[in-house]
C-alpha cells in the first residue's frame, strides 16, 4: 500500500515521470538523428564497392586472405605505374591519341577504385600489425563504441528526483509523524529507494537499448563477436573480449554509475537536509571533470567516471612527436583494469550500504536501541579518499628498468622531416634535436615509399618499398653524401634463360620487411611476421636472407652492435649474439 | 548598505563558497598546465612537459627592440650554422656544446631560422598593411556605385590598418594560450550557480518574499541581490584573469604585454588597435558581460522556482541549452560566444546594419546586454513588482 502510494507520489506529484520520459524522448530523438555508418565513403556506389571488395577478407587474417589483399594492392600499383608510363609516352608523342584513349579506358576502372583499395589496404595494415588478436572489420570508426560523453540530462534528472523524494519528508515535517508509526518511515524510505533505483535502472536500460540500435546501425551484428581490438580506437586495449561483451559491460558500468549517483544524492539529502548539497556536487563534479580532462582519462578515475562507460576499455593513446626533439605525447592514459574492478566493487558496496543506511534510518527511533553509527561515514570517506589517491598514482606513467629502456644506442629515435614542399629533407635525432640534411637527389622525395631508415656512424641506410616492383636498399655516405645501391628492386634484375633475358616477378616468395638495422658489417631486417633476418654476403635481392630469430619479436628490439635483444610475444626477453 | 552587507554575507561570504573557490582555483591551475602541455608552443617553454626550452638562450639574446644590426647578426649566424652543418666535417652528436646557444649546431640552425622568420614578420608588417590597404582601395574603386555597404566596409578596413608598426621582437606564447582559454569561465559559471541559484528560491520556500513585498522592500532586495551578483562576477573575472595571465606568463614570457596585439602573428589582421594588455582588458570585459548574462539567467530561474534542487538542476540545464542553441545560431546572438576572446579578437568580422558595417563584437555585446536586461526585467516582475490592490 505504502509502495503504491509512494510510487504515485514520486511519479506524478514530484514530476519524476515526465522528467524521466523527457530523458527517454531526448535519447530517442538523438537516436533518430544519428548518422548511419558510411565507412568513409560519401557515395553509395563507392560504399557498396568497398563492402563487396572487403567482404572476402573479413574475420581472422589468414595467409590466403593476406595474399589476396596484397595482390589487390599490387595489381592496382602496377596499373598506376602503367598509367604513369602511358602518360609519359603520350606527352613525348610516342603513342597516338586513339591508343592513349583506348588504354586510358582500360586503366580507368582500376584507377577509379583507388580510395576503395586504399581503404581495404588500410584495414589490412591495421589487422596485420597484430594478426593473432585483431580481426578485419569494414568499419574504421564505430562512434557508439567510442562515445564517452555523459548524459547530463539524465544526470540532472536523477540528482533532482532522488534528492527531492527524500527532502520532501523533511520540508513537510512528515518525518516526525511517520517515525512514530509502526511501519513508520522505514517502509516509506524502503519504497522510495526501491522506486527511484528501479526508475533509474529502467531508464538506463532503455537508453542502453537505444545505444544498441545505434551500434547495429554502425556495425552490423555479424561483427559483434569479433575481438574488441579490431576497432582501431581500441588498438592498445588490455581487454581480450568481443565487441558486444565490451558494449554490455560498458552499459553495466554506466548503470552502476547512475545507481551510485542516485544513492549518493539520497544519502546526502538525508544527512544534510539541504538541496544545494544534495544536487549541486553530483552535477558540478562530472561537468568540471569532463572539461578538465578533455580527451584524457582523469575523469575516469573518479567514481563519476562510471557515467562514461566505454572509456574504461580504451588503451593508451600515444602521439609521436612531429618535430625534432619532441617526445611522444601520451594523450590518453588507460585506466588499469584492476582499478576499474576495485572501483566497481567499491561503488557497488557503497551503494548497497547506502541503501541499507537509508532504509534503517527510517526505523522508529523510540523503539530502537541506540547504536553508534558515527564511524560509518568516516569509514566510507576514508575508503573513497584512498580509492581516489590510488587513482592519482595509477595515472602516472609506470617506469620499469630494462635493457630496452636503458640502451644508449637507441637508433630508433631518428626520424625524417620533410619541409618546404619536400625540398628540404633532414634526418633528426628526436632525443636531442640534432639533425643533418640530405641532398634531395640522393633521397626519395616521396616519403610514403620509405619503409625505414637507420643512421650509423658513417652512413644513412634506407629501405624503399616500391609497390609492385619490390624493395630496395640504399645507403648514403654522410661524409660526401654519395648514394650506393645495396639491393636493387627485384624486377630490375634480369634473369636469363635460353639466351633470352626476362624480368621475373616472384611476388609469392618475396620477403617482406618493415624494419632494418645494421652495424655497417651485417644488415638485419624484421619481416612482416616479426622474424629477424640477416642479409647474406653478396646478396642481390632481399630474398637472399637467413632467418636468425624465428619467433615474432614485434618491433620492440634493441641492437648494440654485438647482440640483438628482443622480447618474444610471451614477454620473455631473449638475446642473440651475432658473433656466435 | 546594511542590506548589501547582509546579502553579501548570506550569498558570498560563506565557508562553503570560499572552499569551493579554493578547490576550483586548484583545478584551474592544473588545467592551465595541461593547456600549456598540449597546446603551448615549444622553444622557450619553462617547466612544461613535452615542451622544450632549448631556444630560450637565443631568444634572450635577440629579444627586444628590432634593429638592423640584430637582424644581420642572426642572419649571419644562421648562415654560419648552415655552412657548418653542410660541411663534410659535421657529425651528429648527442653531446652538448657551449659554443652554441642551444648546445647543438642543428638546434641553433633551426632556432635561428625561426627567429629570422619572426623578426622578419615584425619588420615587414607595415608592408603587409600597405598591401592590405591597397586591396581595400581597389575594392572601393570597384564597388563605387554598386554597393555602398562594401565601399564603407573597405574604407573602414583601410582606416583600421593605418599606422601599424611592430618595433619589438618577443615571444607571445602566453597570450595566445590566454585568449583561447575558456576553462576559467566554466569555473566562474559553476561558482555563480552554486552561489545564486537558490538566492530567490530560499525566500520563496520560507515565504520571506511575501513579507519583503508587503514591506515594500522588494525593489531594494532585488537591487541589492543584483549588486552582490555583479560584484561577485566582477571579482571572479578579475581574479581568474589575473591568475590565467600570470600562470601562462610563467611558462613563456610576459615581458611584452604592452606591445600591440597584432605583434602576435596569428592576430595580424585584428581589427583592434590596442596593446596586448588592452586586449586582455577587452576580453575580461566581454567575459564580464557574458557572465552577468549567466548570473541573470540563474536569477530568473531562481525567481520562478520554489524548489532549490530544481533551481540548481534547471540552471545547469539552461546553460547547457544556451550552449547548444549557440552552436546553431550566429555567434552574434549567442552571449556565451563572448567567453572565447580568440574568436572575435583574431579577424575582423563586420555586420551589415542599414548599409553600415559594424564590427560584430559590438553587436554581440549589445545583444548580450539586451538579453541580460530582458532577463533582469523578468526577474524584477517575478520578485520585486507588487501589484496595487484595487480598492472596492
Amino acid at each position: 500500500m505504502i509502495f503504491l502510494y509512494e510510487l504515485k507520489k514520486i511519479l506524478l506529484k514530484q514530476h519524476a515521470l515526465p522528467l524521466f520520459l523527457l530523458v527517454i524522448a531526448v535519447s530517442f530523438l538523438s537516436l533518430l538523428s544519428a548518422k548511419p555508418q558510411n565507412y568513409g565513403f560519401i557515395s553509395r556506389t563507392e560504399r557498396n564497392d568497398y563492402l563487396e571488395t572487403i567482404s572476402p577478407f573479413e574475420g581472422m587474417l589468414t595467409e590466403e586472405k593476406e595474399k589476396g589483399i596484397i595482390a589487390l594492392k599490387e595489381d592496382f600499383l602496377e596499373v598506376k605505374a602503367l598509367f604513369s608510363k602511358l602518360n609519359q609516352e603520350y606527352v613525348a608523342g610516342e603513342i597516338d591519341e586513339e591508343y592513349y584513349q583506348q588504354m586510358l579506358s582500360r586503366y580507368s576502372e582500376t584507377l577509379n577504385r583507388q580510395s576503395v583499395i586504399d581503404a581495404v589496404f588500410e584495414r589490412y595494415e591495421y589487422v596485420s600489425a597484430d594478426m593473432e588478436n585483431r580481426m578485419l572489420i569494414p568499419a574504421k570508426n564505430v562512434p557508439t563504441m567510442s562515445d564517452v560523453s555523459v548524459n547530463y540530462l539524465f544526470l540532472l534528472c536523477i540528482a533532482f528526483c532522488c534528492a527531492h523524494a527524500v527532502m520532501t519528508e523533511y520540508t513537510g515535517k512528515a518525518n516526525y509523524i511517520l517515525v512514530t508509526t509502526n511501519g513508520g518511515q522505514r517502509s516509506v524510505m524502503a519504497s522510495k529507494v526501491a522506486i527511484l533505483l528501479t526508475l533509474t535502472a529502467f531508464t538506463s536500460i532503455i537508453i542502453s537499448a537505444f545505444d544498441l540500435v545505434r551500434l547495429a546501425n554502425e556495425l552490423p551484428t555479424k561483427y559483434w563477436n569479433y575481438s574488441l581490438c579490431s576497432i582501431p580506437r581500441f588498438e592498445t586495449t588490455e581487454f581480450s573480449i568481443s565487441i558486444i561483451e565490451a558494449f554490455i559491460i560498458s552499459q553495466l558500468i554506466k548503470l552502476l554509475g547512475y545507481l551510485f549517483i542516485s544513492v549518493s544524492a539520497m544519502l546526502t539529502a538525508y544527512y544534510t537536509k539541504h538541496y544545494v548539497a544534495s544536487v549541486f556536487p553530483f552535477i558540478a563534479v562530472p561537468v568540471v571533470a569532463d572539461y578538465l580532462a578533455g580527451k584524457n582519462s582523469q575523469a575516469l578515475f573518479l567514481p563519476t567516471g562510471f557515467l562514461k562507460g566505454i572509456g574504461y576499455f580504451f588503451g593508451d593513446e600515444i602521439y609521436k612527436g612531429a618535430g625534432a626533439g619532441m617526445e611522444p605525447v601520451i594523450a590518453f592514459h588507460h585506466v588499469p583494469p584492476v582499478y576499474t574492478l576495485i572501483m566497481a566493487v567499491t561503488i557497488f558496496t557503497f551503494s548497497v550500504i547506502g541503501c541499507i543506511i537509508l532504509i534503517k534510518s527510517g526505523e522508529n527511533r523510540l523503539l530502537r536501541k541506540k547504536k553508534n553509527h558515527r564511524y560509518v561515514i568516516p569509514t566510507i570517506s576514508v575508503l573513497i579518499i584512498s580509492l581516489l589517491s590510488t587513482a592519482c598514482s595509477s595515472a602516472e606513467e609506470r617506469k620499469t628498468v630494462d635493457v630496452f629502456l636503458c640502451n644508449d644506442n637507441d637508433r630508433y629515435k631518428f626520424e625524417i622531416i620533410y619541409s618546404d614542399n619536400n625540398e628540404n629533407i633532414q634526418v633528426s635525432d628526436k632525443t636531442n634535436g640534432e639533425s643533418f640534411f640530405i641532398p634531395e637527389d640522393v633521397f626519395p622525395r616521396d616519403h610514403y615509399s620509405v619503409i625505414d631508415i637507420f643512421p650509423t656512424e658513417n652512413y644513412l641506410y634506407y629501405l624503399i618499398g616500391t609497390g609492385g616492383i619490390g624493395n630496395s636498399l640504399y645507403r648514403i655516405r654522410l661524409s660526401d653524401m654519395t648514394k650506393e645501391e645495396l639491393i636493387k628492386p627485384m624486377d630490375s634484375i634480369p634473369k636469363t634463360a635460353l639466351g633470352l633475358s626476362f624480368i621475373d616477378v616472384d611476388t609469392e616468395n618475396r620477403v617482406r620487411v618493415n624494419k632494418l638495422f645494421t652495424d655497417e658489417k651485417n644488415i638485419f631486417f624484421i619481416d612482416l611476421y616479426g622474424r629477424v633476418l640477416m642479409l647474406n654476403p653478396f646478396a642481390k635481392t632481399l630474398n637472399d636472407c637467413t632467418c636468425i630469430i624465428e619467433e615474432d619479436v614485434g618491433t620492440d628490439l634493441k641492437f648494440d652492435g654485438k647482440s640483438i635483444y628482443y622480447k618474444s610475444k610471451d614477454g620473455i626477453t631473449g638475446r642473440y649474439d651475432i658473433n656466435s | 548598505m546594511k542590506l548589501f552587507k547582509f546579502e553579501l554575507k548570506k550569498n558570498i561570504l560563506r565557508i562553503s563558497v570560499l572552499l569551493l573557490l579554493v578547490a576550483l582555483i586548484i583545478v584551474n591551475f592544473y588545467k592551465q598546465y595541461e593547456t600549456a602541455r598540449f597546446l603551448g608552443e615549444s622553444g622557450i617553454a619553462k617547466g612544461v612537459q613535452y615542451k622544450s626550452d632549448s631556444g630560450r638562450p637565443m631568444y634572450e639574446a635577440f629579444k627586444g627592440e628590432i634593429t638592423t644590426e640584430k637582424l644581420e647578426k642572426i642572419k649571419s649566424y644562421h648562415d654560419k650554422m648552415g655552412e657548418l652543418i653542410h660541411s663534410g666535417d659535421f657529425k651528429p652528436t648527442n653531446e652538448s656544446d657551449d659554443r652554441f646557444y642551444s648546445g647543438f649546431a642543428m638546434g641553433d640552425f633551426n632556432e635561428s631560422a625561426k627567429t629570422i622568420e619572426r623578426i622578419t614578420y615584425a619588420y615587414t608588417y607595415p608592408n603587409l598593411m600597405i598591401e592590405l590597404k591597397e586591396r581595400a582601395k581597389e575594392n572601393i574603386t570597384f564597388y563605387e556605385g554598386r554597393s555602398d555597404y562594401e565601399v564603407r566596409k573597405n574604407s573602414l578596413v583601410a582606416g583600421l590598418y593605418t599606422g601599424r608598426r611592430i618595433k619589438v621582437y618577443g615571444n607571445y606564447g602566453a597570450f595566445k594560450l590566454f585568449f583561447d582559454y575558456e576553462f576559467s569561465s566554466l569555473v566562474i559559471i559553476v561558482m555563480i550557480i552554486y552561489t545564486f541559484a537558490t538566492s530567490f528560491t530560499n525566500e520563496k520556500t520560507t515565504g520571506t518574499d511575501r513579507i519583503i513585498r508587503s514591506c515594500h522592500r522588494g525593489k531594494s532586495v532585488y537591487l541589492t541581490k543584483h549588486a552582490v551578483m555583479l560584484l561577485f562576477v566582477f571579482a571572479s573575472v578579475v581574479l581568474f584573469t589575473l591568475l590565467d595571465v600570470v600562470r601562462f606568463c610563467s611558462f613563456y614570457d610576459g615581458t611584452f604585454i604592452n606591445q600591440p596585439l597584432y605583434a602576435i602573428e596569428e592576430y595580424k589582421y585584428t581589427p583592434f588597435n590596442v596593446t596586448i594588455s588592452g586586449a586582455i582588458l577587452l576580453s575580461a570585459f566581454a567575459k564580464l558581460i557574458a557572465l552577468i548574462f549567466v548570473g541573470e539567467l540563474v536569477f530568473v530561474i531562481s525567481a520562478v522556482t520554489k524548489n532549490a534542487g530544481l533551481a540548481i538542476a534547471l540552471s545547469f540545464a539552461s546553460i547547457g541549452i544556451v550552449i547548444f542553441i549557440g552552436e546553431y545560431l550566429p555567434s552574434t546572438f549567442s552571449p556565451l560566444s563572448l567567453l572565447n576572446a580568440e574568436s572575435w579578437l583574431k579577424d575582423p568580422q563586420f555586420i551589415n546594419i542599414l548599409g553600415y558595417p559594424v564590427i560584430s563584437i559590438l553587436v554581440q555585446l549589445i545583444s548580450a546586454v539586451a538579453l541580460t536586461t530582458a532577463l533582469a526585467i523578468i526577474c524584477y516582475f517575478k520578485t520585486a513588482y507588487a501589484k496595487k490592490e484595487k480598492r472596492i
